[in-house]
């Protein structure tokens, strides 16, 4: 049997990279991939914890958590397709439209 | 045979050249100072971030069961997932429901554009 650490060492692992990603791209899809990265890294957390507690809830947080990364992805590539129609960009670090 | 398209040994060929490598190596510009900075910055928060959250995980000793639990003529829990999901977390799920049809509602408004109707 798996160490319950060697799972959550894995998912902080990828939480990191998705993190450098997160801060160091310019790219809006990187961005948005490292995000999805992120979330992953939490999904498997979740389901980590959930099997190693013998409680099925993790696994359903885990679900709705998936569902929430993809209504995240649809409404950031819906934004990044309309930046790129206005600006033939989608570098992020140009990009002050919303800046106060 | 025409000859000045490439086969695929060709292509394989040029794609694993060393001399191309070299050539890349001898023309490879070394980056201002600020951006090596920058990247240091970067990995030095991400690398603190990574061993604080190393060293706590294996700093504690997890309340786990002894043995996972497993059915042996049923290896999935697809059935306990849905019994789940429709008795004690019926309400998060019509949420959610809701949240993911207004999402891709608001996605697709805005991924259509004007021009194209």
């Amino acid at each position: 049997m798996i160490p319950l650490n060697w799972y959550l060492a894995l998912s902080a692992i990828i939480f990191a990279i998705g993190l450098y990603g997160f801060i160091s791209q310019k790219n809006g899809i990187r961005i948005l991939m490292c995000v999805e990265l992120m979330l992953n890294a939490a999904n498997i957390n979740l389901v980590a914890f959930s099997s190693y507690n013998d409680d099925m809830s993790g696994q359903v947080f885990a679900l709705f958590s998936i569902a929430l990364a993809a209504a995240e992805a649809a409404i950031g590539f819906a934004i990044m397709m309309s930046i790129y129609r206005m600006r033939d960009a989608i570098n992020l670090d140009e990009l002050n439209l919303l800046r106060w | 045979m025409a000859t000045d398209k490439p086969d695929i040994w060709d292509s394989f060929v040029h794609e694993f050249n060393p001399r191309r490598f070299l050539i890349r190596l001898a023309h490879m510009e070394i980056p201002p100072l600020e951006v090596i900075g920058r990247a240091f910055v970067r990995a030095a928060i991400v690398g603190l971030f990574l061993a604080v959250v190393l060293v706590s995980l294996y700093g504690t000793s997890w309340t786990t069961v002894d043995h996972l639990p497993q059915n042996l003529e049923d290896q999935s829990n697809i059935k306990a997932i849905g019994t789940l999901i429709f008795t004690d977390f019926v309400v998060p799920f019509e949420v959610l429901s809701i949240v993911l049809l207004s999402s891709l509602m608001g996605a697709i408004y805005m991924a259509k554009g004007e021009d194209n109707q």
